[in-house]
């Protein structure tokens, strides 16, 4: 359809220059902020959606694997990096590294975290007689280098916006610790992921299992792996430097990860950061993804 | 590097939402550019902004069929502009507004060409002419001479047939051309498409 009526009409067309890179950030950022819910000021008119966004964020973002029981203390050197694994959690080191390097969480409610939350710390919140499938909050309101409680992932759902959103008042007493007996539909967690039972029903009667008793041991020893993974020593890496480190550890750790370079990152990324999704639907299991990060830019 | 396309992207996004970002950087360029050639670049700048916030709130609607959301995300400007256009009650004259920018820049290009003032001429017919039209034809016409979308994303974006795309671009090409040709008015192909003053 090439002719003088669309070249005139083209020659019509009002000048629109590419936006510059100050309005494509702005409007990256507040895309962003509604579709993460990453802690920031909540502007009035976009204060709806960035609450729905962030408790649909909350709710299935987190993801989990089977990883073997049965948890030694184990310390490994690996290429002249010690990779400390405990079954209680980061080491003061790995915490402060995941500390400057990761953009503080959220905590359990609606409320801006102070330090950066695991992928390993998430837990199923599931409200008794609430046919809908149960949300996913975060317990890392306590320091990373303190070891997960029971007490903490029932005290997470009980402050979190899967109980703030809800439009009616219900009972986060008694709480109950349990897992999950298949895969989650909704949320992607397999069969084992704690969930914590708001209300009355019993594990069973919630459609769940009574937990077993290392559960709280393979919650810290995830926590463990994750924090030795994305620990990296280096302020602003590279992505082969990532990539490196990455594989370092998944060596000394005796783990099977994917790697997935996505580089799919923030405009002016520089600092490519590992990720560990434990449950990740294009490979269907726990990857390391390595991407371009702006924090700390 | 694992380069996904744009539907695993969003599918992706449903369990990640932070991959949606990646969708952004795919196309605010382009979504920015529709949006503020047609309300000016500082409302245009919000709307385009509106627009990845209403697509992410409703991915799950999204034809996981579609490799390419670049249509998709069109249509979804092209509601947010009219209604943007519609509550200011600014709706007919945007496009008139629109289409006077592109004069004058055209004007101040070639100011001192002699063929200038015939080609302002003729341009300020085929404006003028634009503004008669039926929407649904305008729209599809700037979508693929100012977008530059094809046939086939012309007709995602409108959630119409391709052979409605292909017969409104005729038509309205055909009713520009006549305004173009003062002759061609007195023809008989002209006479029926013509279309009475609004």
């Amino acid at each position: 359809m090439e002719d003088v009526i669309v070249d005139r009409v083209r020659q019509l067309a009002p000048p629109a220059e590419d936006p510059s890179e100050l309005q494509t950030a702005r409007q990256r950022r507040v895309v962003m902020l509604s579709v993460t819910g990453v802690a920031g000021p909540i502007g009035a008119d976009l204060g709806t959606v960035e609450k729905r966004a962030a408790g649909r964020h909350r709710r299935s973002r987190r993801h989990w694997a089977w990883l073997p029981t049965g948890v030694v203390m184990v310390a490994v050197t690996c290429g002249g990096i010690a990779a400390a694994l405990t079954v209680f959690g980061p080491t003061p080191q790995q915490a402060q590294r995941i500390t400057n390097a990761f953009q503080p969480d959220k905590g359990a409610g609606l409320v801006p975290g102070t330090r950066p939350s695991l992928n390993s710390e998430s837990v199923l919140c599931q409200i008794s007689g609430n046919p809908n499938p149960p949300g996913t909050t975060q317990a890392s309101d306590a320091p990373m280098t303190r070891p997960l409680t029971a007490e903490m992932l029932v005290s997470a759902c009980q402050h979190s916006d899967v109980v703030n959103m809800q439009t009616s008042r219900i009972s986060v007493t008694p709480a109950t610790l349990c897992v999950t007996t298949q895969p989650g539909a909704q949320t992607g967690e397999p069969t084992g992921w704690p969930v914590v039972v708001l209300g009355s029903s019993s594990c069973s009667g919630a459609g769940d299992a009574p937990p077993p008793s290392d559960v709280m041991a393979q919650v810290n020893r995830r926590r463990s792996v994750e924090a030795a993974i994305i620990a990296i020593p280096e302020p602003c890496p590279t992505k082969d430097q990532t990539i490196r480190w990455v594989r370092q550890q998944l060596a000394a750790l005796h783990e099977n990860m994917n790697i997935l370079e996505a580089d799919v990152g923030v405009p002016g990324g520089i600092c490519y950061l590992p990720t560990v999704h434990w449950v990740f639907p294009p490979t269907g299991g726990p990857t390391v993804e390595v991407n371009a990060h702006q924090y700390p830019g | 590097m694992m380069t996904l396309n744009d539907t695993t992207l969003i599918e992706l996004s449903q369990v990640d939402p932070e991959a949606f970002g990646e969708i952004f950087d795919r196309h605010f360029t382009a979504i920015y550019r529709f949006c503020a050639r047609r309300v000016g670049p500082a409302r245009g700048e919000d709307l385009a902004g509106d627009v990845f916030r209403w697509a992410f709130e409703n991915r799950d609607r999204y034809d996981l069929s579609r490799s390419d959301a670049r249509p998709w995300l069109f249509g979804i400007a092209l509601n947010i502009v009219r209604d943007a256009m519609r509550s200011s009650g600014r709706e007919s004259a945007a496009f008139g507004r629109s289409i006077n920018q592109g004069i004058d820049l055209f004007g101040e290009v070639d100011a001192q060409v002699a063929s200038a003032l015939d080609a302002k001429t003729e341009l300020a017919a085929v404006a003028v002419a634009l503004e008669r039209q039926p929407t649904a034809d305008v729209e599809t016409l700037l979508l693929y001479a100012w977008d530059e979308l094809s046939y086939a994303e012309i007709a995602e974006a409108l959630d119409v047939p391709v052979g409605t795309v292909r017969s409104r671009l005729n038509r309205i090409r055909e009713r520009l051309h006549c305004a173009l040709d003062e002759a061609a008015v007195e023809r008989s192909t002209c006479s029926a498409v013509r279309l009475p003053r609004r």
